[in-house]
């Protein structure tokens, strides 16, 4: 509205100093900010706030790992802005007109150049993957790409075998996903490559993904001839970022998902894929050691060497698997199970990992059976009660009784004759079918292990008769 | 005497002892406003009579009820058309918005509403504020009541007509280059602008936002300075603004001037100076001394650059401010747009008057690439160098005096077809605007002509209180100026 | 330095405005008018003079990360020559295809 003035929310400061800090870049003493001058219909004040010759931060980087090897990537700056609106070009019944929702205007948000360090689209894809994970750790975005929350501007520009020079390069914007980032960078490539091909010549200008056809479509130039007239917003005052606010944010700061990385293979020796997996998100790296931790007091100098990679297989595969079947966040399940459960009282662990770290803890201990084991944790998910108990409730507990087993593989034996006929001329595999069967008639109580040795001792040796 | 014709310490004192109330004065007030009207033109909008009286009546009721009641509670006062009112057009003096109803207030108005004060209606300026003669309005000249045959000064020239006319005892304008002094001095009023930063500019309509401030207007210096204390103070809605307590400008301890140091600035006094407003402001100067001011020659150097800086930064910032004027959120649009592209300078181009499009295309042209540090930075440093020339000065005075404008009030139409010659109207204004100082015009007499002569005095950042008092002092002793006769 | 019809009409597209032929012509002429003015500054030596964007010396003006007041989008939209819903229609952004 005309009057109308801008005032810097102080949470996008801190939240941009820690973007700065985590992507190594050096953050100016005092920074201002500028007036981008251009029209467009998204742009509801005729240019937009952002920051030109005083940005908050930059010459930073990132070194991600790739094939086994590092390769670093230039940040060229660091700064903060505000959004525009948002154009609706289609999906509405009149096609000659354009809807815009100006929701968005004003709200700030924070930049990240790069130098031109990104050679092919798998380098783009791991770089953008690697700075989300690093941006969601930080909390300063959601990650939700579909959500706005998260955007992409891409520029790319092809080089001809064995020149030396860049070529002219476009921007691709609205990129709301990484696969169509990937998609875009590999129909501009391709685009680029074959207008060289027929002798034209790369055009430098802005094209916007058009996710449904798959294809960019210029947009309409901003300006006449690009002339953004960038001069001091003097509707704002210049900021600082004091030596005080430096530590305030530094100290507040998490671990950053590449350290978290190297901390867990080396504390707890799981391999570099799970801890890959494991630091994808703030919360699940939190439930990982916590659980590890609960797990490792529960079970005291027993515990077994392969603890930490057991709780990494449950995390990964078992929970994981649980939260994709119902379609539910780990925040939800976690709110979920402190909801129900109360926080266990000796070392404040939230219900969650306590209760993982139980169920685990048995299966360690053998005192269930793998698959008694998924079914106490999904029994556990859905209860309050102790797994403790939950586990003699649902009578789940292996069942190790020597003489009770030998009884019961006497009767699968004796249901099948052809089967034991086949194992003793020589078919050895049917000796899982037997242990099956064994643990079938327990429902998956028996300890296969004892299984497979009694059944071993009634067939005597196979194969040779 | 009519109730209209009051100043407003007399309506103060007039409310305060119930010599008569709210009702009554806002009655007169309105009844005047119809007599002069068709002469002046002030108003653009003037609210309905009806709801007007009935607020006059519930700050009588308040008053009759013992009721704290704000510092302006049940004074009629008027606001210039480019500050917000919800619910109220907001024009600017511009077929762009001529249909835009704000839907929130601008701090003033809602510090207005709280101090108790009634709005009677919006007044006419040149289009943006862009102009030193209201004929830049896209709906109407307002006439100068002092000779109808002449301009009220501009940009705030509605404001100060209307309270020379007697239509309001006080009135909001803005001044960005001098646009509440010129038209104030012009039309025989006191018209106060602050200290950069003094008052929110939230919900002031932008035209040049590092030199735009809201200023005050009034028959005498008392009301200027009650109705800027009721504004001002620092607003979280904008960044701008000072955090400077807000002082009493006004206190009744020195009625005379003894131990100030008063500066005269020698550049003030140059050629195109008009030998019957240098002596008129001489004249004054004398009463200034008598009162035991020391008055001293000193020197702003840069002064005459001050045109040629001033206009390059207010149209580099105006470029930016009037680019949200596009034909998509509010205001004009075009009926003649076959795309965007249409629709952008269609709109602009009909939305918008002559001097508005030079003022853009001038700041546009001053900012675009190859410009920028030939004409709009340069600009920025000449700005430091004249408020260096201030500073320097106020290291040995306490004020400066000097005329506000180099003329008296000049023909409608005389220079509406010179651009340049309507900009050198502004040379003894605009350095205050560029330094962010506060000064005011105080008339100081008529001249040979018969016109009001404006005396401007200047202090140094935020210190209005001393400003003040030298203005006061000086009415006292030269008395409430008069209004104009045979209106 | 004078400016010509020319440059007169690139600033214009830069501006959105649109000027009929003799408004370019006559434009021309006033702003080469006005630019002689600010030629007067070519006078002043500005070496090493820092550039005077903001008068206030104050820094660091912020506001906390809660939401302020707002507009209901009726009243936000009302002002809006044309609009659709919640949003402002305009020509298409995009040529059509």
């Amino acid at each position: 509205m005309p009057g109308a003035l801008p005032v810097l929310n102080e949470a996008v400061v801190d939240l941009a100093t820690a973007v700065a800090l985590a992507l190594n870049a050096s953050v100016a003493d005092k920074a201002g900010f500028a007036r981008k001058n251009y029209f467009y219909p998204d742009l509801p004040k005729g240019y937009q706030i952002t920051q030109h010759a005083e940005p908050l931060a930059r010459d930073g980087h990132l070194d991600i790992e790739l094939e086994g090897r590092i390769l670093r990537v230039g940040i060229h700056q660091i700064h903060i802005e505000e959004d525009a609106g948002k154009s609706v070009h289609s999906g509405h019944s009149d096609s000659g007109s354009s809807l815009i929702d100006m929701n968005r205007c004003g709200v700030p948000l924070v930049e990240i150049v790069t130098h031109p360090d990104l050679r092919d689209i798998d380098e783009a894809d791991a770089f953008l993957n690697e700075l989300r994970r690093i941006l969601v750790c930080l909390g300063v975005t959601s990650g939700e790409m579909h959500e706005g929350s998260l955007r992409f501007d891409t520029n790319i520009s092809v080089r001809p075998r064995g020149a030396t020079e860049m070529g002219a390069r476009t921007e691709i914007k609205n990129l709301n996903s990484f696969r169509a980032v990937r998609k875009a960078l590999a129909y501009e490539a391709d685009r680029q490559s074959r207008v060289l091909r027929d002798g034209g010549k790369v055009v430098h200008e802005t094209l916007l993904w058009d996710g449904s056809r798959e294809r960019a479509v210029p947009m309409r130039s901003k300006e006449g001839a690009s002339d953004y007239r960038y001069f001091p917003e003097p509707d704002l005052v210049d900021f600082e970022i004091d030596g005080r606010r430096l530590e305030r944010v530094r100290e507040s700061m998490p671990e950053l998902p590449g350290a978290a990385r190297r901390r867990l293979v080396e504390v707890y020796a799981i391999p570099e894929y799970d801890a890959f997996v494991l630091t994808a998100e703030p919360s699940m790296l939190r439930l990982y050691e916590s659980t590890v931790g609960a797990l490792l007091r529960r079970l005291g100098p027993d515990a077994p060497p392969r603890a930490a990679k057991t709780v990494s297989n449950w995390v990964m595969v078992v929970l994981a698997g649980h939260l994709n079947e119902r379609g539910i966040t780990l925040a939800e399940l976690s709110a979920r199970a402190a909801s129900r459960g109360p926080t266990d009282g000796q070392d404040g662990t939230s219900a969650l990992p306590s209760r993982l770290a139980d169920v685990i803890a048995l299966r360690l201990l053998g005192e269930v059976s793998e698959p008694a084991a998924r079914r106490l944790f999904e029994a556990a998910m859905e209860s309050t009660r102790p797994v403790d108990e939950l586990v003699e409730t649902l009578d789940l507990r292996t069942v190790s009784d020597e003489d009770a087993l030998r009884s019961l593989v006497r009767e699968v034996l004796a249901a099948h004759p052809d089967e034991v006929a086949r194992y003793h001329t020589g078919t050895m595999k049917l000796m899982r079918f037997f242990v099956g069967q064994v643990l079938g008639r327990t429902g998956g109580k028996a300890d296969p292990e004892l299984a497979t040795r009694i059944l071993l001792e009634e067939l005597g040796p196979g194969g040779t008769t | 005497m009519k109730l209209y014709e009051l100043t407003f310490s007399q309506i103060r004192a007039g409310l305060l002892e119930g010599d008569f109330s709210s009702r009554e004065l806002t009655e007169s007030v309105l009844d005047r406003v119809e007599r002069v009207e068709p002469t002046v033109s002030a108003f653009v909008t003037v609210r309905d009579r009806g709801e007007i009286l009935a607020e006059a009546a519930a700050a009588d009721a308040r008053r009759a009820a013992g009721k704290r009641q704000g510092a302006l509670c049940g004074v009629p006062v008027a606001v210039k058309d480019n500050i917000s009112t919800r619910g109220l057009a907001t024009t600017c003096g511009s077929r762009m918005l001529e249909s835009y109803v704000p839907p929130y207030d601008a701090t003033a108005v809602s510090r207005l509403r709280d101090a108790g004060a009634i709005l009677v209606g919006k007044t006419n300026m040149d289009e943006f504020a862009m102009g030193s003669s209201n004929e830049n309005s896209a709906f109407c000249a307002t006439h100068n009541p002092w000779d109808a045959g002449r301009v009220p000064g501009g940009s705030s020239g509605g404001s100060a007509a209307a309270v020379a006319a007697g239509e309001v005892p006080l009135a909001l304008g803005s001044d960005t280059g001098g646009s509440v002094r010129q038209p104030a001095g012009f039309c025989g009023v006191v018209g106060v602008k602050p200290t950069y930063g003094r008052v929110s500019r939230y919900g002031l309509v932008a035209f040049a936002s590092s030199l735009d401030q809201i200023g005050t207007m009034s028959r005498d210096v008392a009301g200027a300075a009650a109705l800027l204390e009721a504004i001002a103070g620092e607003d979280p809605r904008d960044s701008t603004t000072a955090a400077e307590p807000v002082p009493p400008f006004l206190s009744d301890a020195g009625v005379d001037l003894k131990g100030l140091a008063v500066g005269v600035p020698d550049e003030y006094f140059s050629d195109g100076l008009d030998p019957s407003v240098a002596e008129r402001v001489r004249d004054a100067l004398e009463i200034i001394r008598s009162l035991g001011a020391s008055v001293q020659t000193i020197s702003i150097p840069h002064l005459r650059f001050g045109i040629a800086a001033y206009y390059l930064v207010a149209d580099a910032e105006a470029s930016a401010n009037l680019a949200r004027y596009d034909g998509v959120k509010y205001g004009h649009r075009t009926d003649h747009a076959e795309d965007l592209d249409g629709l952008y300078r269609m709109s602009r181009s009909e939305g918008f008057g002559a001097e508005v499009k030079r003022r853009i295309m001038m700041g546009t042209y001053a900012l675009s690439a190859g410009y920028y540090d030939q004409y709009y930075l340069k600009a920025q440093k000449v700005r430091t160098l004249l408020a260096r020339d201030f500073e320097k000065a106020f290291e040995s005075v306490d004020v400066l005096v000097a005329p506000t404008s180099p003329t008296t009030a000049f023909a409608l139409g005389e220079r509406v077809h010179d651009p340049v010659s309507m900009y050198l109207s502004d040379v003894y204004t605009v350095p205050v605007n560029l330094a962010g100082l506060p000064a005011l015009s105080v008339p100081c007499g008529l001249s040979t002509s018969g016109l009001p002569v404006g005396l401007q005095i200047v202090a140094d950042k935020f210190r209005e209180p001393v400003m003040f008092r030298v203005a006061r002092a000086y009415e006292r002793a030269a008395g409430v100026f008069p209004a104009p006769p045979g209106l | 330095m004078a400016v010509e019809k020319g440059d007169v009409e690139h600033v214009a597209t830069l501006a959105r405005l649109a000027f009929t032929e003799e408004e370019l012509v006559a434009f021309t002429t006033e702003m080469n008018g006005i630019l002689a003015l600010f030629e007067e500054l070519k006078e002043v030596d500005t070496d090493g003079v820092e550039p005077a964007f903001r008068v206030l010396r104050r820094r660091n003006v912020f506001r906390g990360d809660e939401p302020g007041e707002m507009l209901p989008p009726d009243e936000a939209l009302a002002n809006a020559p044309d609009r659709h819903e919640d949003a402002f229609r305009v020509p298409a952004v995009l040529p059509n295809d």
